[in-house]
């Protein structure tokens, strides 16, 4: 019987969260114990940034870590994933990872770089815009606005969309950011609102998603490899179930919590149609683009390009 | 003329040499920090004015100040040690006086030697797989993290030498050596 | 390993080493040898803890402090509390606490305050003819105050431990503050009312102190109204206040110089990286904390003992008086909370009530002696040796203890005023 430790950062009333312990519940199950699996959840060990240090490092067998916050610095043209619009859904973000020779080799070269293994995926939810403010209508409602930053490619998206302002908050900062209105805009899954609290403060959303952040199951390659044949399948198996199952649940779950927004909250959700969404990915197209090219190779951007639009 | 003079002469100067040496060694390290801090406080400050002003938000005045930190810190540990600035539990030291104060002190200085070097060591350990890990800061810099990382075997390499000084300095007044100590300790203040 | 650990950590404090050592060696020997982790876990979390942005609003607030200290802004605040109070019972007594309540809206540093506001009153109250060990006990529990009147560096630890907005934590302190500032000024009128009082200040005397005072009093005004008015981070305000110290002390006081600038950095660099090489290694023991389990095997000792919300705070508070009679204030916080946040949702404790339990018993860890920070800083700053001042300590501590004792029972004085944030 050998103890795995298990590290991710979410809350527990996160739906990634819950997804996580099934992971760590099977393995130790269909293992017959071999593998007991601990769980340490709410950043306990390792926070949004550290996990992947932590299971390369073999501090913890197992992680839980999202792409567009532990990847980009690996490798930037992971990025791609935070181009808007690029993608359309999950399965086609994943499907260029899976069957492009470009995208095989960006998930490779990550996981060669640092010693770990991605057995599965979790995924975190579409994304959206969402704001204190109460009207996010158009295109234009965006101007003025004080967005949070998390990541640089929000910074290119932000000045885009000619925001007044930008902040760089922790997440652990922006509720008391959103109530005291030091940002009021915030671009994140529909899940963060309950996770966080954040719709205490949020009263309108806008559509459509315009990026997939996946979360990926990673472990530690060495730990991985030194396994048994028949632990290793029980691994790998119990990984791809949960990807199955969670990447089913999400859309979903971001669904009813919109509908809660609105029934619950009184919030309005809007989805650009028609002439704004036109000119939502004109913007997107001519001016969001061409600032992140800097962040992705141009024939990953090719590649990408090639495969959503022959898709 | 005698050969003792000329080798006092001799021990002397090397004493002045150590001493002085380790006098702007310790000056840089508060120079690094005292660096640190005021961009903090500059970077800050002139954040806060153009958000409210203009509002683009730079990542270099926003995201490095904390960053910058650990090369704050790190490096500050033996300058802190040299001057009896670090925060201790002055309990023994106040029943000891004369050449059991100075045995503590060496004490202390061999003990502060032996633990730095082991975590310089694994300071190195743990900078090898950063730098292997080779991630990128967020910050609109975009330099390799590990440069951050190094702040800790840098500030425990320093910590080991500032403690070799100390259990010098203790071991020479135990000894007796008057000269070389008021020179090593004069400058050291 | 685990008694290896701490009998070597115990050796190392009784030897006197420095602080963030025994924190380290003992937690490394568990993390390394015992657990198998490697370095660069011990590294990453260290690193994660230090690099907060929260937590930089501590050098800024210390730096902010002494600027004032060196600029003038501490001296018209005590002239015009002594023209507010001065003629009253103790009125020097009342004036000291006053001063630092005001103070403490300006600064986030308990030792700072004890030396900016202790040494312009100290030496006119013992002109005044008040017993030096008591104005030296009273100049440190007074300054108790900058950890509950926000900013508050203790503030700002706890809620880069807890995830609770910052705002809400300052917040708490607020009440309390007052209440303590009244306990103590009851305390000082009826101890000291046969001291000799100041003569009363006229209204004139007061308006010219008042308008000397102004551009110090806008110091709090920035600082809050910043942070409540949605303008500004805590750490961010926490720069804007030390430029504004800067700006007044250069231009409206007259009395900051380049080389008075120059040793306020130097001050702020070398008690920030004392702090701060603390946290970091307390970062290590954290590891060894949430790996072992030792929290939740702790909790789950206390439930099943019974523990009650009352009894669970009444433990810790125990535990607090005993840990700050050896230890620090700083490593208290980072050995306690991470110990204990995880009992808060099982106890029905607000987090912002245990803020405020907390640093009333790990304050009093300031006057306990052997290891008594405030109560050294205090007589360092007016040339007592600080055992002299001991006999002063039973009555303060029984005011201390009364006062933490109001806090456990009265949770609403902590958790009113941030649910109206
Ligand atoms: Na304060
Ligand atoms: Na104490």
């Amino acid at each position: 019987q050998q103890k795995v430790q298990l590290s991710y950062h979410w809350g527990p009333t996160h739906p990634a969260a819950g997804f996580a312990n099934q992971f760590a519940e099977r393995v130790t199950e269909r293992s017959d114990g071999a593998l007991d699996v601990q769980v340490f959840p709410s950043g306990q060990l390792f926070g949004i940034r550290d996990v992947l240090g932590g299971v390369a490092s073999g501090a913890v067998q197992v992680g839980m870590a999202v792409g567009i916050v532990s990847f980009p610095p690996i490798n930037s043209d992971y990025n791609v994933t935070a181009m808007p619009g690029m993608f359309d859904s999950f399965e086609q973000m994943r499907g260029f990872f899976d069957e492009t020779e470009a995208g095989q080799a960006l998930m490779q070269d990550m996981q060669s770089k640092t010693g770990i293994r991605i057995v599965g995926r979790n995924p975190v939810g579409p994304i959206a815009v969402f704001s204190a403010k109460d009207d996010l209508s158009s295109v234009d409602s965006l101007a003025g606005i004080s967005a949070r930053v998390l990541t640089d490619a929000d910074r290119v998206r932000w000045g885009a969309l000619d925001a007044g302002s930008t902040v760089s908050l922790p997440t652990g900062e922006v509720y008391t950011a959103l109530q005291n209105g030091i940002a009021d805009t915030v671009s994140t899954v529909p899940g963060a609102l309950s996770a966080y609290s954040w719709w205490d403060c949020v009263k309108s959303a806008q559509l459509p998603y315009f990026q997939f952040a996946d979360a990926y199951i990673i472990v530690n390659a060495a730990w991985f490899e030194g396994l048994s044949p028949e632990l290793q399948q029980v691994v790998t198996e119990v990984g791809a179930e949960i990807t199955a199952e969670s990447t089913a649940a999400i859309m979903d779950a971001s669904a009813q919590m919109l509908d809660r927004l609105e029934a619950e909250q009184g919030g309005t959700v809007f989805e650009l149609t028609g002439d704004e969404l036109a000119k939502m990915n004109r913007i997107e197209r001519e001016q969001i683009y061409p600032g992140l090219t800097e962040m992705v190779s141009k024939d990953t951007l090719d590649a990408a390009q090639a495969y959503t639009q022959g898709d | 003329m005698t050969i003792p003079d000329l080798q006092e002469t001799r021990v002397t100067t090397l004493a002045w040499a150590y001493g002085r040496f380790n006098d702007l060694l310790a000056r840089l390290c508060v120079l690094v920090a005292g660096a640190g801090v005021a961009f903090a406080v500059f970077a800050l400050a002139a954040s806060a004015a153009e958000r409210v002003l203009i509002g683009i938000s730079f990542a270099v005045l926003n995201d490095l100040p904390p960053q910058l930190v650990p090369w704050i810190v790190f490096p500050m540990m033996g300058v802190l040690l040299r001057h009896g600035q670090h925060v201790t539990v002055d309990f023994l030291p106040a029943f000891l006086t004369g050449r059991r104060a100075h045995m503590l002190e060496l004490l202390i200085g061999l003990l502060v030697a032996v633990a730095s070097l082991v975590f310089l060591a694994g300071g190195m350990d743990a900078l090898a797989f950063f730098r292997m890990l080779n991630q990128r800061s967020e910050t609109g810099l975009n330099f390799p993290l590990w440069w951050i990382y190094a702040a800790f075997p840098t500030g425990f390499a320093l910590l080991f030498w500032f403690a070799v000084e100390k259990s010098l300095c203790a071991a020479l007044a135990l000894a007796g050596a008057e000269t070389p100590l008021r020179i090593i300790r004069g400058r050291a203040t | 390993m685990i008694w290896a650990a701490l009998t070597v950590s115990t050796v190392l404090l009784l030897l006197s080493l420095p602080i963030f050592l025994v924190f380290g060696v003992g937690s490394s020997m568990i993390a390394i040898l015992d657990l198998g982790l490697p370095w660069a876990t011990l590294l990453q979390t260290s690193f994660g803890g230090i690099t907060k942005q929260i937590l930089l609003a501590i050098p800024l607030f210390i730096f902010a402090g002494y600027v004032m200290v060196r600029g003038g802004i501490a001296t018209r605040l005590v002239n015009l509390c002594m023209a507010l109070v001065g003629h009253w019972p103790g009125g020097l007594g009342v004036a000291m606490v006053l001063s630092m309540g005001f103070f403490a809206a300006f600064c986030g540093s308990i030792l700072a305050a004890i030396t900016a506001v202790g040494t312009i009153l100290m030496p006119r109250m013992i002109e005044g003819g008040y017993p030096k060990p008591f104005v030296v006990v009273l100049a440190a529990m007074a300054a108790l105050l900058e950890a509950l009147i926000p900013p508050s560096n203790a503030a700002i630890i706890y809620s880069s431990l807890t995830q609770v907005p910052v705002a809400r934590t300052f917040a708490a302190g607020i009440v309390p503050g007052l209440v303590l500032m009244l306990m103590l000024t009851v305390f000082v009128a009826l101890r000291c009312r046969n001291m000799p009082r100041a003569a009363k200040a006229t209204g004139g005397e007061r308006r010219t102190a008042l308008v000397a005072a102004g551009s110090a009093l806008l110091t709090p005004v920035i600082v809050l109204g910043g942070i409540y008015g949605g303008f500004l981070t805590a750490a961010e305000s926490a720069a804007v206040a030390g430029v504004w110290a800067i700006i007044v002390g250069f231009t409206i006081y007259r009395e900051l110089t380049f080389k008075g600038l120059g040793e306020a950095l130097m001050s702020t660099t070398i008690a920030t990286s004392a702090i701060f090489i603390i946290i970091a290694m307390a970062k290590f023991l954290s590891v060894v904390l949430t790996f072992t389990q030792a929290p939740q095997q702790l909790i789950a000792g206390l439930t099943d003992l019974g523990a009650t919300r009352l009894t669970f705070l009444l433990m810790v508070a125990v535990a607090c008086l005993l840990l700050g009679t050896f230890i620090e204030v700083v490593p208290i916080f980072y050995l306690v909370i991470p110990m204990t946040l995880a009992a808060l949702p099982i106890f029905e404790v607000d987090p912002v009530h245990y803020y405020v339990v907390l640093g009333a018993f790990i304050g009093m860890g300031l006057l306990t002696p052997p290891v008594c920070v405030g109560l050294y800083t205090g007589a360092a700053a007016i040339g007592l040796s600080p055992e002299k001042a001991f006999r002063e300590l039973p009555g303060f501590l029984l005011l201390g203890l009364l006062y933490g004792l109001l806090m456990i029972l009265v949770p609403s004085l902590a958790t009113w005023l941030p649910s109206h944030v």
